[in-house]
């Protein structure tokens, strides 16, 4: 009875939406991250460095709720989002966020992916 | 006969492309040409050697070269193995990721001593036909730029060596380094220190460097904070720019924190100049030009004063950009830009572009990859009004008498890089030479 009772409470309802505003539920284990449960259900999150923080493709926007009660980001993490396409102040990195309980129904966005790299007039710097 | 879509080049650009086309297009055919033997690009070549995360990449990658649907066609250079012309006649369509292949030249009294920051990089990620770096007798080393490429190269030169032993940088680089006398490096910029071009992440990388120092000057300091500049990293100035104040600030910030003296008993000194403009290069003395801030906010540009400083220079780099090359003169090339002319990626009627080739010599793997994805879009949407016709496989026929290597054939290459570096405890070796390669891949 007890076991059940903990796996009940150890899984939450996560809702993504993707850039064109379609909504997918999936179900997420607490631990593990959002890029995990983004390739664990198909979902067109990329993670090129694997997880490293070290290349912000699998740049995600939270609600502010959410954003504002989940564990801040860590410099490196931050470091990261300022080179993220079209960041917002709920961005963060689904390699670095832990799915905790807090998340349970909550709405996570894919940046709109691939519109107008230079949409500011302002060139990305040169590498 | 099936959908036949050829990509030209093998790094991020062709490979993003590519995973999306598959995923969209039921069935297609990929075919990927690359002029060197082996796969990826300026993750392979450019990428520094200290900086595996971004390396992590690969595996995807690798992973989409060895579908049924995708073939890899290494050692075929495309405007002269095989034409434009050539490949429109034999695919559906063709999309050009042939990134930028040069660099831009340093236009100083004495601008052909400098030696190119991308042949270094080249040097230390063993490109083969790259050219080779000697640091003998080399103290104080000054770069022009301060982008990601000119840290990337601050960091290779300042690093202790059993940092970069552990890494698949070149032996031979690895050897000139372990003697290296490096005492300084200036780093240049043109504009002030709001205005730098590297990337925070790369900067505080850097700084975490044990035995280094890195110093900032007060007065240039002051003097690139006018009025328009404060306007660039006040994020309540303008919510447009969120993105880009934000991340300007916290480079600031971080730039702002160095000290203004150098720590002693450092082994590398790093100077991060800015408001200084090169005019000339000779007998060891770099002069630079003294620069003041002019225009509005996010378009500031450095207008000289009177004033010139002059420093010692042993060796001197240019940093100030990769450049493309007009690869096929069929197509339509944008000099100045050194892009391939394009809408979202279209350049004609079943032909497209993606990568640096696409926008220019700009931006990390992410903006590479959005930008790939977008090209990605504009093919389907065509696909989707019925505009790509099915073609017979027929490219062999124009190979015949090349050596081409397949992804198979890579793999070899990879194997016997990866067992080379165990020998000496990292995670590969590079082959430096095409023969070589070419000898260990196609020994079928
Ligand atoms: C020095 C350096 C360091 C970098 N470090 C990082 C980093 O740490 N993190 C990060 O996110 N990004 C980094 N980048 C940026 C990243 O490398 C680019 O965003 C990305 O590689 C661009 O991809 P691309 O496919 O357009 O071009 P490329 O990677 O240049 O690929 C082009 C390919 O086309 C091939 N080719 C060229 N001409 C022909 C031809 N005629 N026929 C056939 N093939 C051809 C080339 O050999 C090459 O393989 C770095 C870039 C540089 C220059
Ligand atoms: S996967 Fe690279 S930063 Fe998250």
């Amino acid at each position: 009875m007890i076991r059940i009772f903990r796996r009940a409470f150890s899984q939450v309802r996560l809702n993504w939406i993707t850039p064109d505003g379609k909504e997918i539920a999936t179900v997420a284990k607490i631990g593990e991250t959002l890029l995990e449960n983004a390739h664990a259900n198909g979902i067109d999150l990329e993670g090129a460095c694997e997880g490293s923080c070290a290349c912000s493709t699998c740049h995600i926007i939270l609600e502010p709720h959410i954003y504002d009660c989940i564990k801040e980001a860590t410099a490196d993490e931050e470091d990261m989002l300022d080179l993220a396409f079209g960041l917002t102040p709920t961005s963060r990195l689904g390699c670095q966020i832990k799915i905790s309980q807090e998340m349970d129904n909550c709405k996570i966005k894919l940046p709109s992916g691939s519109v107008n790299l230079y949409v500011d007039g302002h060139k990305p710097k040169p590498h | 006969m099936a959908l036949r879509f050829s990509l030209v080049g093998s790094g991020p650009a062709a490979f993003f492309t590519a995973k999306s086309l598959l995923k969209s297009i039921p069935n297609c055919k990929i075919d990927i040409f690359e002029k060197f033997p082996t796969p990826y690009g300026l993750i392979r070549y450019g990428v520094a050697p200290d900086h595996p995360e971004i390396k992590n990449v690969i595996t995807e990658f690798s992973q989409l070269g060895q579908l049924e649907q995708v073939r890899f066609f290494g050692n075929i250079k495309i405007g002269t193995d095989i034409t434009h012309s050539q490949l429109i006649e034999n695919y559906s369509a063709v999309i050009y990721a042939h990134g930028s292949s040069s660099d831009k030249a340093l236009d100083i009294i004495g601008g052909h001593l400098s030696k190119s920051a991308r042949s270094f990089v080249e040097w230390y990620n063993a490109l083969p036909g790259c050219d080779s770096f000697s640091l003998k007798g080399i103290k104080k080393v000054a770069i022009i730029g301060n982008g990601n490429v000119a840290i990337d190269l601050v960091r290779i030169m300042g690093s202790p060596i059993d940092r970069l032993e552990k890494t698949d940088i070149s032996n031979i680089a690895l050897e000139e380094l372990r003697s290296s006398q490096i005492e300084n490096i200036e780093v240049i910029g043109r504009r002030g220190a709001i205005q730098s071009a590297m990337t925070v992440k790369e900067l505080r990388m850097l700084s975490n460097i044990p035995g280094i120092s890195i110093r900032v000057f007060e007065d240039e300091i002051r003097d690139s904070l006018n009025e328009s500049s404060q306007k660039e990293i006040d994020v309540n100035y303008d919510k447009e720019h969120f993105a880009n104040t934000r991340a300007r600030k916290r480079l600031f910030d971080l730039i702002n924190s160095f000290p203004r003296e150098h720590k002693t008993n450092s082994r590398v000194k790093i100077d991060f100049r800015y408001l200084l403009s090169p005019i000339r290069y000779e007998q060891g003395i770099l002069t630079l030009q003294k620069n003041a801030l002019v225009g509005n906010s996010y378009k500031q540009i450095a207008r000289p004063l009177d004033s010139t400083i002059e420093i010692p220079c042993d060796l001197l780099f240019r940093s100030i950009g990769y450049k493309g090359i007009h690869i096929d003169g069929e197509l339509p090339y944008d000099n100045k830009e050194g892009i391939l002319i394009n809408t979202e990626g279209k350049i004609s009627e079943n032909t497209y572009v993606s990568g640096w080739a696409k926008t220019g010599p700009y931006g990390v793997i992410d903006a590479t990859m959005r930008s790939s994805f977008e090209t990605a879009e504009t093919i389907i949407k065509d696909y989707n009004k019925g505009v790509f016709t099915p073609k017979e496989d027929k490219i062999h026929k124009i190979l015949e008498n090349k050596p081409v290597v397949t992804f198979q054939d890579w793999l070899k290459i990879d194997a016997y890089e990866i067992s080379q570096g165990k020998l000496s405890g990292k995670p590969r070796e590079k082959v430096k030479n095409i023969e070589k390669m070419l000898e260990i891949a196609l020994n079928r």
